[in-house]
Formats: structure tokens, C-alpha cells, sequence
């Protein structure tokens, strides 16, 4: 072996090669692999270190996720590890599209919640509600199209109202320098607060109800609909399926696709390439930062229309911050964020069941909070990997260990 | 509201603005180095619950105190082996340690007293009256009378804050925790080592921010909850750039925001605008902070090298 032959291999090992180009190093999808992997076997550590048999506990944990087929709750686990993975495919999404532009959109929380308070306002609001109430009894047997219809606007009003509660993020970014970071993460509790604090115990609240009973429920036509009964199953994961499709078609295959990328791939480095070329760089990111905040909330108006069909007084955040993880597995490409999501899912579906085995249902949180962790640590995991393969190389290919050492 | 109420507000106010202080010391003290530390609201959640494990096994709360610290320190030195020792991503790190924070510490809370979302309540913590440090000659004085009968750890915050304006301005490393945070590369050049320097504002910071937890279950609060910290590492993040990076500002901006997180009981007691909605008032730090950044109130810019790896042989 020639040792210019040597290096090229030895780059392409830590994803480099000869153009310079990331997407067919095999080590970006044995990283997040590796990551999630040593996440379980830690995650069996501590299920073992605590006295608990962690074989039982995992075989619960993946036995009740709804990904093994078979067993009586077959349909309903899987319809609730669909309906989940929806919600967190569609932050992670949020997540991985910012990536590709370079920026680190933590704001998918908010933006999720601003979605979701939206489409249940969209969903209870009076004059949308009545009209098409009237145009579904008015349609008759067609009165899928007023429930068509009814969720399309929630959904895009929630859409709209997300992307632009990010943008806001994106104009503070482009026009007064706030870093991303700081911005979003302000904006996650200024959402939050402002919904739970304010709109969902005052303004929102039925009169007659007490302050802990939610919003008002939205209308029937607003809900999405179940495509698998008797289980909860709703159009959400086919509707968050299209919508990692689109995400595909816009970073690959349109102009300003590949503007985002370019500005994303050049972002540590002061984007000069970019704006040589004449892109308009504060209006991509603005654009960047809506369509990411869209994305969030569309697992918002998921997690109303889908699930809670109002927006409950007990809701927790975790949905965004899952999505930074999910988008990190998947390595921000729109089919590793749907893996790395239905894989997430089966975790929280299956963590319920974990209770039987006295763990509680937080316990996925470790399992993903380790994995992302891995993948902080990537270059050490990188670095290892190469070792390991050196070693392996060295000992069926004694004269190549011999190029390596000289 | 007379003159006892001001006072029992304002030791309330002390009560809330503490572990939002520390969290905005551990910020700064992170960030004058150059590594951002976005965890500090898992490591508050670290330090809630170990020093309450601390407290309640021996009976002390200065156990306690000793666990929130060496939690700190050992999340601390997590985060400062990714991304000082590995140059990991630090917002990604930070976020690992949040939502480990978030599955850990419940799962320990059912493993170590089987409840789930209360721990068992504490009888000695610094709140209780035998842990509070009385100063009789000021409880006639208006105003300072609050400051008479105050938990140990709010005196321990003013303390910390002043050690860490002296560490940050009046010693030698001070100076060069500064300039690795402004300018690493200038510091390698004088033969400061920046990784080590970086390893100890990490780790020093961590442990601040274990206190913080620490201060939240072992002196506002009495026992732990699964909803602490509840954000208040965020809000001592924002403190800590309303602050401009600086001890007092950071102090200063604890203060305003710890006042907000309790104004809706002042609101309660005064009768002073009744009608403004509780959302409004707890959005303040978050707004207060987004303007500062943004230039609309004076202007708040960080360390130039803060958040940025260190590669020594980079150009």
C-alpha cells in the first residue's frame, strides 16, 4: 500500500476525503450508533448498579416499545409509538434543519408550544369552529373535507405562529448579533410562561371551569383523523413523514436549500464563501429560523389535535429539548431524525411499562440524555474507532501496520 | 404593609434570588474562561437533589452543602472532559447534562426513598431557626431588620460573590482566566496553560452551581421536588448576561429577577395592579435580557472567545 494511498484511507476514516465531502463517511452513521448503543449498555449500569435485574427491565423497556410485532397490546403500543415519534420527528426535524444552516435552533420548545397554543385556539375559536361545523353538516357524507380543511388551517396557523415566534430569534440574530443560543433559550421561557402562566389559566379558560381544567376542547372537526382504530392512531405520522420529505427536497434539491448549507457548512469560518457568491445571507437565515420554528410547531398542533384536543393545565416541557437529541442521532438528515425519532418513540412507549419493574418512565430521559452526550464526546468516540481499526488492520495486514508506524 | 411585611418580603426575595445568584457565579465564572455552560440548570438539578441526600442521612445540612459541591464538581468535570479534553460541542453538552439531569434524578428519587415527585421533608436545613445566623442589632433598624434573621446560604452568596470579584479582578488568575476567555491563542503565547485554566473555571463554576441546587433543597425549600430547578438555572444564565459577566451585575440581576419570581405575591399583599396576569411578571427576566443583548437597555457583549473550542495548533 502506498502511503499517499494510506492517508486518503486514514482521512476518509475521520470523514474526510478527496472532496471534501462528510455524507459518505460510514462513520456518521456508526457514531450515533455507537452513542446510542453505549447509552443502553450505561443505562444497564445504572438499572444493575440500583439492584434491579436489567435484563427483565430491558425486555420490558423494548418488549412493550411496540417495535417487536406480536403479543395482544401489539397495535396499541406501536399506534402509541407512532403517535409519539410524530411529536418528537417533527422537533427534531426543527432541530436538524437549523444544524444544516450552521445554527443551534434550542428554541424548538417554545416554538412547539406557540404551535400548539395556536392550533387549539384555531381549533376552539367560535367563527372558525361554527363555519365548519355548519359545512360538514351542510356536506353530509363529504364532511371529510370540513375536517379536512378545519385541521389544515389549525395546523398552518400553528405553523405560522411558530416560524415566526423563531424568526424572532433570526431577526435578533441578523440585526443586533444576540446569539442564537441566547435567543431561543429566552424565547422558550417567554413562551412558555406566557402560555401556561397566562393564557391557559385566564383568557383561554372556559368561565364556568376552574383554573386547573385547560383551555377550552376544539371543535370535532378540528381533530385529526385515526387511521387505525380501535387504537388512538392519527394522520400526524403521515403528515410528519411529508414533512421530513419536504425537508429532504429543500436542503437537496432547491437553490435555497443549498444556499442554507452552503452558509451552514462555512458558518464557523465567517460564511465568506457564501456571501462572495452573492447570497443574501440575513434573509436566508431569517428564512432558516421560520421554517424550523414551522416545523416545531407542527408537532405542536400534533400533540393538540392529535392527542389532548385542548391544551392542558399538566402539560411538561421536553418535547423540544428531545428534538435537539433526536436531530444530534440523526446526524440533522431527515431520515436519520425519523430513525433516531421512531427509535426515541419506542423508548417512551416502552418506559411505561418499566414502572412494572419499580423504574419510572423518566428513565428514557437518562437513555437519550447519555446518547447525546456520546455524541458531544464524538471525537473521542471517532478517535477510538480509528484506533480500534488500526489495530485490526495491523494484525491481518502486518506490512500496512508497518507503513503506519514508520 | 407595614414594616414587618417589607421585611418578611424582602427575606423572601433573599430566599428566591440565591440560587439564581449562584447559577449566574457559576455562568460567570464559566464564561470569563470561554466554555459555555448551558448545563447549569442540570447541574442545579444534581446538586438539589444530592444535597438533600446529604442533609437527610446525616442530619446536617452542612453535609448537605458538602454534597451539592462535590456533585458540582464531578458534572463539572463532565462537561469540562467533553469539551476541553474532547473540544465537544458545549451547548450540546450542556444539553446532554439537562436532560440527564432530568431522567437521573427522578429515577434516584425513586430508588433512594421510593416516592415519586417529593422527597421526605427536611427538620434540619439552613432555613430552620437553629441554622439561621441571627443578628439581633439589626432588627430594629427599618429595612435591615430583613437582614436580621437570614438563612446562611444568602449571606454565603454575598460572600461568593465578593470572593469571585476579587478572584476576576484583583489576581493573577483572575487576569488569566479573563484572557482565555478573550483571547486564548494570546494567553498560550505568555505560556498561560488554557486548558487548565479552562478545567478550573469549569469546575469551580460547576460547584457553585451545585450550591445553587443545594440552596434550592436544602435552604429556600426543605426537601426536593421533581420540578426543581424549574428553570432557574436559565434564569440565572440570563441573569448572568443582564449582568454583563460581572460578579456585582450578575448579584444585581439575581435581585431584580428573584423580586420578579415573587412579585405575584407582592401584587397579592399591596393591591397593586390585581389585574396583571402572573405570566407577565415571570416573563420579565427573559425579556429584560433579550433587550439588553439586543441593544434596546445599554449594551451586554461577552468574552470573545466565550463558547469557542481551543485548538492550541490552530492558526
Amino acid at each position: 500500500m502506498s502511503e499517499s494511498n494510506f492517508t486518503t484511507r486514514f482521512l476518509k476514516v475521520f470523514g474526510i476525503n478527496n472532496q471534501g465531502h462528510k455524507r459518505r463517511d460510514p462513520l456518521n452513521v456508526w457514531v450515533p450508533l455507537i452513542s446510542v448503543g453505549l447509552a443502553l449498555i450505561v443505562g444497564m449500569i445504572v438499572i444493575a448498579a440500583s439492584g434491579r435485574n436489567p435484563f427483565r427491565a430491558y425486555a420490558l423497556l423494548f418488549g412493550d416499545s411496540g417495535l417487536i410485532p406480536g403479543g395482544a397490546a401489539w397495535r396499541r403500543e406501536f399506534a402509541e409509538l407512532l403517535i409519539k415519534s410524530a411529536m418528537y420527528i417533527a422537533t427534531g426535524l426543527s432541530v436538524a434543519l437549523a444544524f444544516k444552516g450552521g445554527l443551534f435552533n434550542i428554541g424548538a420548545e417554545g416554538q412547539f408550544w406557540v404551535g400548539a397554543i395556536v392550533a387549539t385556539f384555531f381549533g376552539y375559536w367560535t367563527p372558525v369552529a361554527h363555519t365548519f361545523g355548519a359545512m360538514y353538516v351542510a356536506l353530509g357524507t363529504f364532511g371529510w373535507i370540513a375536517q379536512l380543511l378545519h385541521g389544515a388551517i389549525c395546523i398552518i396557523m400553528g405553523m405560522l405562529a411558530g416560524g415566526a415566534w423563531a424568526a424572532v430569534a433570526g431577526y435578533l440574530y441578523v440585526k443586533r448579533g444576540v446569539n442564537i443560543v441566547i435567543g431561543t433559550i429566552m424565547l422558550n421561557w417567554i413562551a412558555w410562561f406566557l402560555i401556561t402562566s397566562w393564557l391557559v389559566t385566564g383568557p383561554m379558560t372556559p368561565p364556568s371551569q376552574t383554573f386547573t381544567s385547560g383551555t377550552f376542547y376544539v371543535a370535532d372537526t378540528a381533530k385529526l383523523l385515526r387511521i387505525m382504530m380501535p387504537t388512538r392512531l392519527n394522520t400526524s405520522i403521515l403528515l410528519v413523514l411529508l414533512a421530513a420529505y419536504a425537508t429532504w427536497f429543500l436542503l437537496y434539491k432547491t437553490t435555497v436549500g443549498y444556499e442554507i448549507r452552503a452558509i451552514g457548512y462555512t458558518a464557523n469560518i465567517g460564511m465568506e464563501a457564501p456571501r462572495a457568491q452573492g447570497i443574501n445571507i440575513s434573509r436566508r437565515i431569517l428564512q432558516l429560523m421560520f421554517f424550523s420554528g414551522a416545523l416545531a410547531a407542527l408537532g405542536g398542533s400534533f400533540f393538540i389535535l392529535g392527542l389532548q384536543y385542548q391544551f392542558p393545565n399538566t402539560a411538561t416541557m421536553g418535547y423540544g429539548w428531545t428534538g435537539i437529541g433526536i436531530a444530534l442521532i440523526g446526524q440533522s438528515e431527515p431520515l436519520g431524525v425519523v430513525l433516531a425519532g421512531l427509535f426515541i418513540g419506542a423508548l417512551r412507549t416502552g418506559a411505561t411499562s418499566m414502572q412494572v419493574a419499580n423504574i419510572p418512565k423518566t428513565f428514557s430521559n437518562i437513555i437519550e440524555g447519555m446518547a447525546v452526550g456520546f455524541i458531544a464526546l464524538q471525537v473521542a468516540v471517532r478517535y477510538s474507532l480509528v484506533k480500534i481499526l488500526q489495530r485490526r488492520r495491523s494484525r491481518t495486514d502486518p506490512p500496512a501496520d508497518q507503513e503506519a508506524t514508520t | 404593609m407595614n414594616i414587618l411585611q417589607i421585611n418578611i418580603t424582602i427575606a423572601q426575595m433573599l430566599d428566591y434570588t440565591m440560587p439564581i445568584l449562584f447559577a449566574a457565579l457559576c455562568g460567570v465564572l464559566s464564561e470569563s474562561a470561554g466554555v459555555v455552560n448551558i448545563g447549569l440548570d442540570g447541574i442545579m438539578r444534581f446538586g438539589a437533589f444530592f444535597g438533600l441526600l446529604g442533609a437527610f442521612f446525616s442530619h446536617s445540612p452542612w453535609i448537605g452543602l458538602l454534597f451539592g459541591i462535590a456533585i458540582g464538581c464531578l458534572v463539572g468535570a463532565l462537561h469540562a472532559f467533553i469539551t476541553i479534553r474532547w473540544n465537544g460541542d458545549q451547548t450540546v453538552s450542556g444539553t446532554a447534562i439537562n436532560v440527564i439531569a432530568v431522567g437521573l434524578m427522578t429515577y434516584l428519587l425513586e430508588y433512594v426513598f421510593s416516592t415519586t415527585g417529593y422527597s421526605p421533608q427536611l427538620q434540619n436545613y439552613f432555613g430552620a431557626q437553629a441554622y439561621r445566623v441571627h443578628l439581633p442589632f439589626l432588627a430594629k433598624i427599618p429595612l435591615l431588620g430583613a437582614f436580621s434573621n437570614l438563612s446562611f446560604m444568602i449571606w454565603f452568596g454575598f460572600i461568593c460573590t465578593v470572593l469571585m470579584h476579587v478572584l476576576l479582578y484583583h489576581t493573577v488568575l483572575g487576569l488569566r482566566i479573563r484572557t482565555c476567555g478573550e483571547n486564548p491563542r494570546a494567553a498560550t503565547t505568555l505560556g498561560i496553560n488554557v486548558f487548565r485554566i479552562r478545567w478550573f473555571a469549569v469546575i469551580v463554576g460547576a460547584a457553585l452551581a451545585g450550591i445553587g441546587g443545594a440552596t434550592l433543597s436544602i435552604s429556600s425549600f426543605s426537601g426536593f421536588s421533581d420540578s426543581m430547578p424549574n428553570g432557574v438555572g436559565f434564569i440565572g444564565l440570563a441573569a448572568m448576561i443582564f449582568g454583563k459577566w460581572t460578579p456585582f451585575g450578575a448579584l444585581g440581576a439575581a435581585l431584580l429577577f428573584g423580586t420578579g419570581q415573587i412579585a405575584q405575591s407582592i401584587i397579592a399583599v399591596t393591591g397593586i395592579a390585581p389585574k396583571l396576569a402572573p405570566g407577565l411578571t415571570l416573563i420579565l427576566p427573559y425579556v429584560l435580557t433579550l433587550a439588553v443583548l439586543a441593544g434596546f437597555v445599554g449594551k451586554s457583549i461577552g468574552p470573545a472567545a466565550d463558547g469557542l473550542p481551543y485548538y492550541k495548533e490552530q492558526r
